[in-house]
């Protein structure tokens, strides 16, 4: 399964940029990136290349950090393809806590990232309509 | 089962009497240092003055402020060719104190950490492994000379580097520790970073913990997270150190070797005994000691005694819990707050991880409490709006038990002070009265 880099970041003027300064340190490529924020701290998700190795470079730097499973979904870059994703998961009762995607210029593909509550069940569903964009291709984009 | 088995057991009578005994050798020994042999002349007491127990309470306290006027021989009751040892308090309160030995003394030290370690389980087929600083420090010798004593192998691997811990224990098979309660919560992490599990993949059922005071919680996680069973110890430097009172595994209370000591429980204000079964503050006689005899120390940390006997079989009285030190309380608001208060708040949380620290600072003419408590990977994975509430709660929950309101902030681990020794977990900022 793919997985996201999750930080916890206090809100503070420099930190953001102290975590991008540690991927970089490593040569980490950063491919998407979300922030949501609760006041006084924020929680950082990030799609990079090397999950693992993002994740030991930023725990060596101290920041609290974990990995998480998620979906990733490849889809034609047209009109209703998330649709088509969302009502298969809505359709099997499945919870969407956190979304995000991006557009690869490169290979005209979007790419769906889904945190879902159970992300191997969605897994499953979504590969059956034959939507799966496995870790490989997502690193490799 | 027993150490000493006569001393362990002996009834109520015997050991008063016992005690009484070692007592009027006590003032006797004591006259011979400078300090007690003034003090003693100028109340005009002596040997002489003590026909039962209860006479103890004719005699003057001894406090820390004494030990520090008297640093460094006023103590001294004994030629210095005869002192093998000194150790000494860290200071960080102030001038030091120093406590001396003589090759007598540590043997007899050594004999009580021995007589608590083997009522906690040790024996001589164990590994003991000693994760705590060697030096002035007594809780580092005082647990290794007593181990030792008992007859146990004793792996001297002082304090940090957490991965040559854990790969000691795994190569020597340790089976007991001797470790600081919040460094052995921060092991786990370690241990999970090398894919090892502590209740799996090492032998340990035993782990002393101490050096720090520690709420009942955190002693419940290092049991279920090491799967040991791991004894309250009681000890401070001016009674030798570790060795004082401990844990049976009947854990009904920690046994105070009254042998060795006299125990007694003052009101700390008007300094007369409490009540039976109340709290107050814990004063202590040594009975035993050569170099160093001290009368009536004032120990400031607060206990009570508990009632009724053990299943164990052992005669000595058992002490609660410390429930605090009156050095580390702090006023907020007008509040009286034990630090230790707020960690068993804290660890009621099973989110919650063991680092945190309290904030003191004053803003306008109020002061403002703030805990501080680092957002660990574990919190991480519950998402923000659930973080968010979970910082409410706590602070609901502290107003219940101290009664005034703190901020909680979740913050990151580097907003917090890295220590693998004795954890900071109060910073007050407030100016001092009178600025």
């Amino acid at each position: 399964m793919p997985q996201q880099v999750v930080v916890f970041l206090e809100n503070k003027p420099g930190r953001l940029a102290h975590v991008t300064e540690a991927l970089a340190a490593s040569a980490i490529n950063i491919r998407a990136v979300t922030i949501a924020s609760a006041g006084s701290f924020g929680l950082v998700k990030l799609i990079v290349d090397r999950p693992r190795e993002a994740y030991e470079a930023l725990k060596e730097k101290r920041f609290s950090v974990s990995l998480q499973e998620v979906l990733a979904v490849a889809l034609e870059d047209r009109p209703g393809g998330l649709h088509a994703v969302l009502s298969l998961l809505a359709a099997r009762g499945l919870n969407v806590k956190d979304a995000c995607g991006f557009i690869v210029e490169s290979a005209r593909k979007a790419v769906l990232i889904l945190e879902v509550e159970d992300a191997r069940a969605a897994r499953e569903i979504v590969a059956q309509a034959g939507l799966v964009c496995c870790e490989d291709e997502l690193y490799r984009l | 089962m027993y150490w000493d088995k006569e001393i362990e057991v002996l009834p109520r009578p015997e050991l008063e009497s016992l005690q009484l005994r070692r007592l009027v050798e006590t003032i006797a020994q004591a006259q011979k240092a400078p300090f007690y042999r003034d003090r003693l002349a100028k109340e005009g007491l002596s040997p002489e003055s003590v026909r039962g127990l209860e006479d103890l309470r004719r005699f003057p306290f001894t406090t820390k402020q004494d030990l520090r006027d008297g640093f460094p021989d006023g103590f001294l009751a004994v030629p210095r060719e005869e002192v093998v040892r000194v150790h000494a308090s860290s200071g960080t309160t102030g001038t030091p104190t120093a406590v001396y030995h003589t090759v007598k003394d540590l043997d007899r030290w050594s004999d009580l950490v021995a007589r608590c370690l083997y009522m906690a389980g040790l024996r001589r087929s164990d590994v003991f492994q000693n994760c705590m600083s060697y030096g002035l420090f007594t809780g580092g010798l005082g647990l290794h000379y007593g181990a030792e004593k008992l007859g146990a192998m004793v792996v001297p691997s002082g304090v940090g580097n957490s991965r040559r811990q854990i790969t000691l224990m795994r190569q020597f098979g340790t089976t007991a520790v001797h470790i600081i309660p919040s460094y052995a919560l921060k092991l786990l992490e370690t241990f999970r970073e090398m894919g090892l599990d502590p209740r799996k993949d090492t032998h340990l059922r035993i782990a002393v913990v101490g050096a720090e005071p520690h709420s009942e919680e955190i002693r419940r996680r290092i049991e279920d997270a090491y799967g040991v069973f791991a004894p309250n110890s009681y000890g401070l430097s001016e009674m030798n150190g570790p060795g004082v009172a401990f844990d049976c595994p009947h854990k009904t209370g920690l046994h105070l070797w009254e042998d060795s000591y006299i125990l007694e429980i003052v009101d700390p204000k008007t300094l007369e005994p409490v009540p039976e079964g109340e709290v107050g503050e814990i004063v202590l006689t040594t009975l035993c000691r050569e170099a160093m005899p001290l009368i009536r120390y004032r120990t400031r940390d607060l206990a009570r005694i508990l009632p009724g006997s053990c299943p164990c079989g052992r005669t000595h009285r058992r002490l609660s819990r410390i429930q605090g030190r009156s050095d580390d309380m702090f006023i907020v608001k007008g509040v009286n707050i034990y630090p230790i208060q707020v960690e068993q708040v804290l660890m009621g949380f099973a989110e919650v991880g063991n680092n945190y620290v309290i904030h003191l600072d004053r803003q306008g003419a109020s002061d403002r409490m703030t805990v501080k408590i680092e957002a660990s990977e574990a919190l991480l994975a519950l998402g923000l709006d659930r973080l968010k509430d979970l910082t409410r709660r706590i602070a609901h929950a502290l107003r219940e038990e101290i009664l005034v309101t703190p901020e909680v902030e979740l913050v990151e681990p580097g907003s917090l002070p890295a220590t693998e020794g004795k954890a900071v977990r109060v910073v007050d900022n407030r100016p001092a009265q009178g600025d």
